[in-house]
């Protein structure tokens, strides 16, 4: 892991909103925060949070009371519950605290779904009259508010096993030269990573996305594609949906992807990986 | 008679060679690919369009779609490709200024001709019946007609130098008929007489729309080194952040923990 400076920041309260400007990131990211040792005291601190603390200035956004999606709200008390247990498991064994966070996934692998509720459907969200499709044009960078995710986008191919490169780093995000450009009819396809050489990739927070969450594409023509998200899903990379992310649609769409699941030692990789689905909401010249 | 049966005993002997050759190391000459169709440069197009193609061995299925092209008209569609084209959709720099037979403007006009250096030959006609061979090129009763189409076909066969092609992205879709004048009709016009064939109006064979066929990529997509994972500074909020199945597994782990410790 390449040495970089470290800023300690007091009181382990923080280490929450640390965990959020970590994947929040121009391009370069900045260095992640310090590593705090974490106290009982801090872990209550953390768990008092909202458990999507990666949703950079997400509360302030909303407010109270908003229009939460309600499946949102039953992931977010499930994920409370569990994150209680897991984190109590990470603390009270600090040395085994990075295997347990490997060991801990392939056990899950067997459970279903990453939401608490059934995803939601795409078109529940989509405004009833479609935008107009775009010409095509290139993407160049890749907004997500409610991640604080900003990138730019370089194109991607195929490699000679058939399988999509991926980005050589942590940031940018690649288009697959494959797809229809963002904008255009048919699911436009980005990818990027959870994380790479130590640092958290621009997709580090791609599973906390939820329906109706924007992405901005802004194309190289000048024109801006807002995408809403219908859903967000996980699928071991063997049982990946090919069809229902590459195969033909009745609209303008895109699908993000990055990895998920249990990393696995013998293979290098995740075992999974987490797409999420959107579909166009605005377009601007 | 003779000859006829002897044909009749080749040709299945000749497809049954084939498609053993085609099912033994051609393994990879599985998968599908999409086109995302453009308006070729030069000529007036607004329209757009989607090609699909998918491939088992030699067999290829397609679904073709557009939107946008010159109503109650027949738009011959096609899969070009060519050995040495350069297996890409053309430029405008492709049109040349040297007139081709009937054409009266070379400079407004964007023939399939002009266009052949980049996306090279017809190798499968994209017809709506009956044969796909390039002789049915330009069968004009048997293509999708007007300005928003869909349609499929499957049991196509393609020699195995096609599918290799569609499938390693060097194939081309491109859709023909373009309404120079917008008379709302094919006619000679100012475009005059096709360069393919002169008892068509040059409209009628011009290319609209053009797409690469590229290939879907082949399983998951390795977005990612695992490094956070090892790192409890950062896997700490990663399962905060709502790894609910993590947790899971996470509760799981200690319990056994635990009971182990105590025992």
């Amino acid at each position: 892991m390449p040495d970089r400076p470290r800023t300690a920041r007091p009181g382990s309260s923080e280490t929450g909103a640390g965990g959020a400007a970590r994947i929040v990131g121009p391009y370069p990211p900045p260095p992640p925060p310090a590593r705090t040792p974490v106290s009982d005291a801090g872990i209550l601190d953390l768990l008092a949070r909202p458990p999507a603390v990666t949703r950079y200035g997400r509360s302030a956004r909303l407010g109270p009371g908003a229009n939460r999606p309600r499946a949102g709200r039953a992931w977010a008390a499930a994920s409370v519950l569990l994150a209680a247990a897991s984190v109590g498991a990470v603390v009270l064994f600090p040395q085994d605290a990075g295997p347990s966070a490997r060991l801990a996934a392939p056990l899950a692998v067997e459970a279903a779904p990453l939401t608490g509720a059934p995803p939601l459907q795409g078109r529940s969200v989509s405004p009833a009259a479609a935008p107009r499709e775009l010409p095509a044009s290139e993407p160049v960078r890749l907004q997500i508010p409610a991640l604080g995710v900003s990138s730019e986008i370089m194109t991607l191919g195929l490699e000679s096993d058939g399988s999509m490169e991926v980005p050589p780093g942590a940031y940018p995000v690649g288009w697959y030269d494959g797809s229809p450009t963002p904008g255009r009819l048919g699911p436009a396809v980005l990818a990027g990573h959870v994380d790479w050489e130590g640092e958290p990739g621009a997709f580090y927070g791609l599973r906390e996305l939820r329906a109706g969450d924007t992405v901005v594409v802004d194309r190289a023509d000048g024109t801006v594609a807002t995408f809403r998200v219908d859903r967000v899903e996980e699928h071991p990379k063997d049982e990946f949906p090919t069809e229902e992310v590459y195969g033909g649609i009745d609209h303008v769409g895109l699908r993000l992807i990055t990895c998920g699941g249990a990393f696995e030692d013998d293979t290098g990789d995740y075992q999974a990986n987490v797409i999420a689905f959107a579909s166009l909401a605005e377009a601007t010249d | 008679m003779n000859r006829i049966t002897r044909a009749a005993l080749t040709v299945p002997i000749v497809s049954l060679t084939a498609l053993l050759a085609a099912a033994g190391p051609a393994m990879a000459a599985e998968g599908s690919a999409r086109a995302d169709l453009t308006p070729v440069p030069v000529n007036p197009v607004t329209a757009s369009g989607q090609g699909t193609v998918q491939i088992s061995g030699t067999n290829l299925s397609f679904t073709l779609a557009a939107q946008g092209l010159l109503a109650d008209a027949p738009h011959a569609a096609h899969i070009h490709f060519g050995a040495t084209a350069r297996n890409e959709c053309p430029t405008a720099s492709d049109n040349n200024a040297a007139a081709l037979a009937g054409e009266t403007d070379p400079h407004t006009h964007f023939t399939t001709t002009e266009g052949a250096p980049a996306y090279g030959e017809i190798v499968v006609s994209l017809t709506t019946s009956g044969d796909t061979s390039p002789a049915s090129g330009l069968a004009v009763d048997r293509f999708a007609v007007g300005d928003d189409f869909e349609y499929s076909r499957g049991d196509v066969q393609v020699s195995q130098e096609v599918a290799d092609a569609i499938l390693s992205g060097k194939a081309v879709v491109v859709i023909h008929g373009v309404d120079y004048d917008g008379d709302g009709a094919y006619s000679a016009g100012d475009r005059g007489v096709s360069d393919l064939d002169a008892s068509l109006p040059g409209e009628a064979t011009d290319p609209a729309l053009c797409g690469v066929l590229k290939a879907t990529p082949a399983g998951g997509v390795a977005a990612g080194d695992g490094s956070s994972a090892t790192d409890e500074a950062s896997s700490l909020p990663y399962v905060l952040g709502g790894l609910a199945l993590t947790a899971a597994g996470g509760a799981a782990f200690a319990a056994r923990r635990n009971s182990r410790t105590t025992a």
